[in-house]
């Protein structure tokens, strides 16, 4: 049902208020996450209250609740179906460790939902440097989700209300600070909708006359239409990186009685097919993978996004451990960071606990080599002292211990990182270059509060 | 006949509040002529006149007592009466109180919000205050005209009036969800075992066994990876700011006979 069709995941970011979750609640609702026997057991029930005019909110509320027991394990809550594909939301948590895990976590968003109320102020709190609009924006084009979508939300709020006006001036506003950021805006599609009542959510709105429908231009073609729900069904699919080497950083390494050594993770890139050598960095281990198996089912190939265990001969489950990387060739890893939040000041020679792929490692930070302006990624000084929460720099980090990490250029998933100290995430960069087999990489970081 | 009954009894409210009203005049006459130290007769003559004006079968009732009695019922439910209202005043205080707290509180978390994500250093004068504030930022903002300020290229008059617009709308915003809600997430846990023979039952159990403040543990299941393992998946519900992932992977896999590791699944936003 629906399998033959690409997955996607989507972040929906902006500042509180935007009426992320009322945006998405309406995109689920409306377009089948929601199964249809709760869904009528809930529509039933605002009937007998009465609320069968509110019965949308009424059912978002109540799953809301429902969610909130934590009774249902049920992710299909956040699931639903465009022509093209089935795409997962991600309604991005205010909550602290959500950056990190955005990061290393198994989840990457292949697109982001930018959410900016029209309403009256809410739109200028958003932007303002309070708001949390830019900073999403921001972190989203730092991680590498490279297509963005905006919709102007609430338009039934503006004054007066569905103003062309409004939606102007916010496009205005919207589009400067992506390109700042380093979004190309002829790229980026923005939509008027009302999240609460449904204009242009899934069908288009009378009630915007003015509004010509959106139009991107990409190198992959131009594309166009009405609604919310034509663009997300207009998205380029993220592209599975088939034909680059094979990277497998390891999650967990098991034992298994009559079978051998069992090691698990996800597939980055490349193909993992049974008879190929594989080898472990940073151990250097080389090993030939036997079988391979997926939700208990064989496999004659693994792609990736893939999920799977392997059979190995020939390595001891003690010489291998979470973090490794399986490559078919011999390439080894690199560095990029930003600092979002860190209390005191940086210097050189602080050494953070670094959170890449699957793996822990202590980093120093032996070197800061430039400080950056974090939004034009422009030079402000060299060899800085010191860096505060707020800075941009590069940064070159050597890992205690050998640690296998790639350029983010060249493997995305295996160059980006969180740096935790104190508990908390201090930093997040991507890695630039990688000095290979020496460990030591030189990175940036950006100083981010 | 409801509705005549209903009327009936509004119309003896109306009458007994009358009476109480009146009663406080006969209370005060009453403890004046004690105060003039006067024989218990024209004291008892005094009470029963009042009563008479008032009630009737208490009046009746009051009138078999003793004097003394009489009296004493009498200052015991004016005193009721008294402390009726007071304790009336005192919870309109009380409220008075608390919605001038809540805007007070309000106010702060504004103010706290926007220094803090003011990411350059040299803008944490960032306005929140209402008159002065205005000014101020319109100053700010020449300072350090970085790309943040997408206004900066309008007229004074014209900020002011947005950033004064803007401000009473968040204000407005803000006090129309009074109950701030706690911020809560959903969190999918992948818990593994070390091998196939790990027994599921106990690794679930030593899961469940964490508690925090703020942590709600859901449901779970068991999701096959390969080879006879099954990983555990387990959803929990966490206050923000109360559980952090790292704190609660840190917990889980303290108990390492069973546990492997943890890895975050999904992570939302409730």
């Amino acid at each position: 049902m629906g399998k033959e069709k690409t997955h996607v995941n989507v972040v929906i970011i902006g500042h509180v208020d935007s009426g992320k979750s009322t945006t998405t609640g309406h995109l689920v609702y409306k377009c089948g996450g929601i199964d249809q026997r709760r869904l009528e057991k809930f529509e039933k029930a605002a009937a007998q209250m009465g609320k069968s005019s509110f019965k949308f909110a009424w059912v978002l509320d109540k799953l809301k609740a429902e969610r909130e027991r934590g009774i249902t394990i049920d992710i299909s809550l956040l699931k639903f179906n465009t022509q093209k594909y089935t795409m997962t939301i991600i309604d991005a948590p205010g909550h602290r460790d959500f950056i990190k895990n955005m990061i290393t976590g198994t989840s990457q968003a292949d697109v982001a939902l930018l959410v900016v109320s029209a309403a009256k102020g809410e739109y200028e709190a958003g932007v303002s440097r309070s708001g949390q609009t830019r900073e999403h924006a921001l972190l989203a084009y730092t991680l590498g989700v490279k297509q963005i979508i905006v919709c102007v939300n609430k338009m039934d709020l503006s004054e007066p209300p569905y103003s062309q006006k409004r939606f102007d001036e916010v496009v205005r506003g919207v589009s400067g600070f992506l390109k700042k950021i380093g979004y190309d805006p002829t790229t980026v599609p923005f939509v008027p909708i009302s999240g609460w009542t449904g204009e242009n959510m899934i069908t288009a709105t009378q009630k915007m006359p003015w509004f010509q429908g959106w139009k991107v231009r990409r190198r992959e073609g131009n594309s166009s239409g009405r609604t919310l729900l034509e663009v997300l069904d207009s998205i380029h699919p993220p592209v599975r990186t088939i034909n680059k080497p094979l990277r497998l950083p390891l999650q967990d390494v098991y034992k298994i009685g009559g079978v051998g050594t069992v090691p698990v993770g996800k597939i980055e890139s490349g193909v993992l097919k049974p008879g190929m050598t594989l080898m472990f960095s940073p151990a250097k281990l080389t090993a030939e993978v036997k079988s391979i198996e997926m939700h208990h089912q064989g496999l004659q190939a693994a792609l990736p996004g893939h999920n799977v265990g392997f059979n190995i001969k020939n390595v001891a489950v003690k010489n291998l451990r979470r973090g490794d990387v399986a490559g078919n060739a011999q390439q080894d890893p690199p560095s990029d960071v930003i600092i979002l939040n860190h209390p005191g000041k940086v210097k050189a020679g602080y050494s953070p606990v670094l959170d890449c792929h699957t793996a822990h490692v202590t980093c120093r930070f032996a070197e800061l080599k430039e400080k950056l302006d974090r939004r034009t990624g422009k030079k402000l000084e060299d060899q800085p002292q010191i860096l505060m929460s707020g800075d941009a720099a590069t940064v070159k980090l050597v890992p205690i211990k050998p640690m296998c990490v790639e350029s983010f250029f060249t493997y995305p998933p295996l160059g980006r990182f969180a740096a935790r100290d104190l508990k908390q995430t201090v930093a997040v960069g991507v890695i630039k270059s990688v000095d290979k087999d020496h460990g030591s990489k030189p990175t940036k970081a950006q100083v981010f509060k | 006949m409801p509705k005549s009954s209903t009327k009936m009894s509004g119309l003896q409210c109306l009458a007994a509040e009358n009476i109480w009203f009146d009663k406080q005049r006969y209370d005060e006459a009453e403890t004046r002529f004690y105060e003039g130290a006067n024989g218990p007769a024209t004291q008892q003559f005094q009470v029963k006149t009042a009563l008479q004006h008032v009630k009737g079968r208490p009046q009746k009732r009051q009138h078999r007592n003793s004097s003394s009695h009489a009296a004493g019922d009498q200052e015991l439910v004016s005193r009721m009466k008294s402390l009726e209202l007071e304790n009336n005043s005192l919870h309109k205080v009380v409220v008075e109180m608390r919605a001038a707290l809540q805007k007070l509180e309000s106010r702060v978390a504004v103010l706290e919000k926007n220094p803090a994500p003011a990411a350059v250093p040299c803008a944490k004068t960032v306005p929140v205050q209402a008159a002065p504030a205005k000014v101020e930022n319109g100053d700010d903002d020449d300072d350090d005209d970085d790309d943040i300020d997408l206004f900066g290229s309008d007229d004074e008059d014209e900020e002011a009036e947005r950033l004064k617009q803007e401000r009473l709308d968040a204000y407005a915003a803000k006090k129309a969800k009074k109950p701030t809600l706690i911020a809560k997430s959903s969190i999918l846990l992948d818990v593994k075992p070390w091998d196939d023979e790990t027994d599921m039952g106990k690794l679930e159990e030593c899961v469940r066994s964490v508690q925090m403040d703020g942590l709600l543990w859901g449901a779970s299941k068991l999701v096959p990876v390969g080879y006879g393992i099954k990983k555990l998946q387990i959803n929990c519900v966490v206050e923000d700011d109360k559980v952090g992932t790292d704190i609660l992977e840190e917990e889980i896999v303290k108990f390492e006979d069973f546990i492997q590791s943890v890895d975050v699944a999904a992570f939302n936003k409730i």
